[in-house]
């Protein structure tokens, strides 16, 4: 159950932050929140960590979005997920 | 409400809050102040603690639900973070729950680690003690809480009379102090977090916020996006993320920042562009003395004008690879007075055999420029472990070190000490023990042949990793079966792999604890989980051993009344058992050991408030000096009159620990010196190492943590294209990369993470399996004695075909 919640940050430059905004809003694993200036609140659900790291690198690599930082993670694992449990030796 | 979509309010709570600058209510929150009205987290209490990994020192809020951690959040009370997390952080709850995790006394036995109980382990170790106390070491760490510290460093000092006790901390920031000393007669920064809010210019001498401190630069990142101009420049052997983010990239040879410190200089006095008045009234100049001493010996403004004579832009730039133009830029940015400037450094000046010298030649272009004690204008070092400041530094656990700024060497000092801890005159040894690289070699050196140490306990580290030249240092150990190795740990590491005996630890939340920042910020925080079977603090195993030796009737462990050296009596004056595991908790045993700890930190101005103050606090940084109204007040910028409590009236910089002891900071020339490895026909790379961001140190805690190991599964080689091109050598291919000392097969990664120059390539640390310190070099910097990790040379062998295809 990887659901983060994250702060992006949108590039000063309004033309491009709108193409971002546009692009974010038609992920459907993203749920933006309310906007404070350049700052945009989200929330990220996958249904794995493999989708969740897919998710994460295409914001950051996403024209417009000139950081992401992580504000809460929840660390249960879901059935199947084999996060919080591999060890090192394995 | 089902959990998920609980989770889900939470997240995005927490992004409101953080995105629009506000704070948000968590429901119950444990060990702070007043309770909070409940909001939203029916299932989980949540709690304050400064994340687990490097010495930024974000708090993270701990969500905790039937005896587990079950989120992590950054805490939007916090100055550091305001609430944002870094990759690591937003992990670290996970680093409890690993499944190997070790919950037994193991002992070895024919070969084998064997569980064994609680009470045979004490005894072992009090065994190698009393058989030969003066041969007997503890290796500790920057990642000690600072009662942990506090508790070895009287164990100790205060009772064995055995100055052996050196941290981790010696290979990371040991070069940061001798710096700060030799310059201002007093360790760590006089600035702050708050410089990175205020400068106009960062200048990042060999250093990767963006990956190493990500918190740091995002603020900085941050207020670019708010339109505000900040000039970054980065000063490096490599590029890396944070050159991504730079107006000015430098890139130079290394060894070579001595003289581009120097050139600046240089520039500063033939442009006259150094700020007179500040030089005039708030400086005196000083060099290497001969023998050399940490001190040196004083010179004039006029010998410091000849010294730094040679080092003209044409020829800094031909030792440096560093462009005159670019030469000119640094040193016309120090000389403007209408712009404030902020130097960042960590590992790539600590970690240095020159370390101490290019830590006092940066701290002198800001001396020198007038560029110090306002608001953005601030000389400051980072460190990597949450308290390496805190435990190492203002506990004095180094090997010479004594609580509050004090050495070993200084009568007066041990005296003060003594007398603190109730122990008779003449206690404390006046020789300073053996520092790390000394006490491994002689570890791992045959009695016979002057190895006089016979049993090291480790705790909360992994030398058997992170030690340079590793084979020499430690692994030599396996065919000295005199030998014993003690270590305290959490998890399975290349320590314990030759341990003779392990002790699980409790971690972090598992515990009490404070830590102390990069910044002066101590910090708190409450146990708030069950450590995992027989899992304990190391706090409680070192009283346990104390305890044992007590019993024994060893005098080590009596103070001059015969009573035991660390009794701690509850609120009815009775004697608590703390060393009783099942009373352990009977008291709060962290704070006892800070109230008594607070004592030693006035001498140098490094002043603590009482431990209910932290309790209440998201960190306070020193010194924190009561106020008429009983509040305590902490410090941001130290020497500064309108800051600093201890400035005297009236005056705008105050030095008041001068090594002259005259108000004045030292103003240090250095010569640029070769390094003791440079490459050559057999050799002809530079080899650098280093950390990455997913991963903290050796990995034993990041590796553990699926995400971010699946997001770096293993170390690697970073070589440039255009050498990877000449060697026929492809992206991802298997080579052998040797030093002198050893060799190991790494995957080939072009340009990849980072950007090494032609003739470099990187290798970083955390992966167990790769141990690239197998292959660095232990030579080390005279005065700090801390060790080089950043040059040595080496070569890329292609595998021999049969191997390359099997």
């Amino acid at each position: 159950m990887p659901i983060t919640g994250l702060v992006i940050t949108l590039a000063g430059d309004g033309q491009t932050a709108g193409q971002a905004r546009t692009a974010l809003a038609a992920n459907r694993s993203l749920v933006l929140g309310e906007a404070f200036g350049s700052r945009v609140a989200g929330v990220l659900d996958t249904p794995n960590e493999s989708e969740n790291r897919r998710h994460w690198e295409w914001l950051n690599s996403l024209a417009g979005v000139v950081f992401v930082d992580v504000v809460y993670i929840a660390l249960d694992p879901v059935d199947g997920d084999p996060a919080m449990t591999a060890a090192y030796s394995d | 409400m089902d959990r998920r979509t609980f989770n889900k309010l939470m997240a995005m709570m927490a992004a409101t809050a953080v995105a629009g600058g506000r704070t948000i209510s968590l429901g119950q929150e444990a060990g702070g102040s007043a309770p909070q009205p409940a909001v939203l987290s029916p299932e989980l209490t949540w709690a304050k603690a400064p994340c687990r990994f490097c010495g930024t020192g974000c708090h993270v809020m701990v969500g905790v639900g039937e005896g587990r951690v079950r989120a992590i959040m950054g805490d939007q009370k916090a100055e550091v973070n305001k609430g944002l997390l870094c990759v690591k952080g937003y992990h670290v709850g996970a680093i409890l729950y690993g499944e190997d995790r070790l919950t037994r006394p193991l002992l070895r036995v024919n070969g084998q680690l064997q569980p064994i109980e609680w009470p045979e382990a004490i005894k072992i170790v009090a065994d190698k003690i009393e058989a030969a106390p003066g041969r007997f070491a503890l290796y500790g760490s920057g990642q000690w809480t600072i009662p942990e510290g506090y508790i070895a460093q009287k164990f100790m000092k205060g009772g064995l009379a055995n100055n052996h006790i050196d941290p981790n901390a010696r290979l990371c920031m040991a070069s940061a102090v001798t710096g700060f000393l030799s310059t201002y007669g007093v360790d760590e920064p006089a600035g702050c977090y708050d410089d990175l809010d205020k400068c106009d210019v960062l200048i990042m001498w060999g250093n990767n916020p963006a990956e190493m401190h990500p918190v740091l630069f995002s603020r900085v990142i941050d207020r670019r996006s708010r339109g505000e101009t900040v000039t970054l420049i980065d000063i490096g052997t490599r590029r890396t993320r944070t050159t991504e983010h730079c107006d000015e990239y430098l890139n130079f040879k290394p060894q070579t920042d001595l003289a581009i410190a120097n050139g600046i200089a240089h520039l500063l006095i033939k442009n006259d562009t150094y700020d007179k008045s500040f030089v005039e009234t708030y400086c005196a100049f000083k060099a290497d003395s001969d023998p050399a001493e940490l001190h040196g010996r004083p010179i004039s403004f006029e010998e410091y004008k000849q010294f730094l004579e040679p080092y003209t832009p044409a020829y800094v730039a031909e030792l440096s690879g560093v462009s005159v133009e670019k030469l000119h830029l640094l040193a016309d940015l120090f000389g403007r007075r209408d712009i404030r400037i902020t130097s960042l450094w960590c590992m790539g000046m600590n970690q240095h055999t020159q370390g101490t010298a290019i830590n006092t030649l940066v701290h002198g272009i800001h001396l020198l420029s007038g560029h110090f004690g306002r608001p953005g204008d601030a000389p400051t070092s980072l460190t990597g472990q949450p308290s390496a400041c805190g435990t190492v530094r203002e506990v004095g656990t180094l090997s010479h070190g004594l609580p509050g700024g004090r050495v070993v060497t200084e009568e007066s000092h041990r005296r003060d000490a003594e007398a603190l801890w109730n122990v008779e005159a003449g206690r404390i040894n006046p020789k300073p023990g053996h520092h790390t690289i000394e006490m491994w070699r002689r570890f791992c050196t045959a009695a016979a042949e002057g190895g006089d140490i016979d049993t090291i306990w480790v705790q909360v580290t992994n030398p058997g990793q992170t030690l340079p030249n590793r084979k020499a240092l430690f692994t030599a150990k396996s065919s000295l079966p005199e030998k014993f190795l003690i270590v305290s740990d959490v998890y399975p590491t290349a320590t314990t792999e030759l341990a003779d005996l392990v002790l699980p630890a409790a971690m972090w939340v598992e515990k009490n604890g404070v830590f102390g920042n990069s910044e002066r910020r101590t910090q708190q925080w409450f146990k708030m989980v069950d450590p995992p079977g027989e899992a304990r603090p190391d706090a409680w195993m070192m009283l346990a051993v104390a305890r044992e030796l007590f019993d024994r009737g060893h005098p080590s462990m009596r103070d001059k009344d015969g009573e035991f050296l660390f009794a701690m009596r509850g609120a009815d004056g009775a004697v608590v058992p703390a060393w009783d595991w099942d009373h352990f908790y009977d008291m709060n045993v962290d704070k006892h050991v800070f109230e008594e700890y607070r004592q030693f930190t006035r001498m140098k101005h490094k002043d603590l408030a009482p431990y209910d103050a932290y309790v209440e606090a998201r960190g306070l940084r020193w010194p924190v000096v009561e106020q008429p109204d009983g509040t305590w007040r902490e410090t941001r910028y130290r020497f500064a009159g309108f800051d600093d409590p201890y400035v005297e009236k009236g005056k705008e910089i105050q030095f008041y620990h001068s090594p002259t002891h005259d108000g004045r900071a030292q103003v240090w020339f250095r010569p640029y010196v070769p390094p003791p490895e440079s490459p050559d026909d057999d050799y002809p790379f530079w080899l650098c190492t280093g950390r990455v961001l997913e991963h903290w140190h050796s990995g034993t805690m990041t590796m553990r943590i699926p995400q971010l190991r699946r997001a770096m599964p293993g170390a690697y080689v970073e070589v440039n294209a255009e050498d990877a091109a000449r060697a026929g050598i492809h992206d991802g291919e298997t080579v052998i990369v040797e030093t002198r000392r050893g060799s190991i097969e790494l995957s080939v990664w072009i340009d990849g993470r980072g950007s090494s120059p032609p003739g470099t390539v990187f290798v970083p640390f955390f992966d167990e399996k790769k141990p690239i310190n197998d292959l660095t070099l232990e030579a080390f910097d005279l005065f700090s004695k801390q060790p080089d990790y950043k040059k040595c040379a080496a070569r890329i062998r292609k595998m021999p075909p049969a191997a390359a295809t099997a």
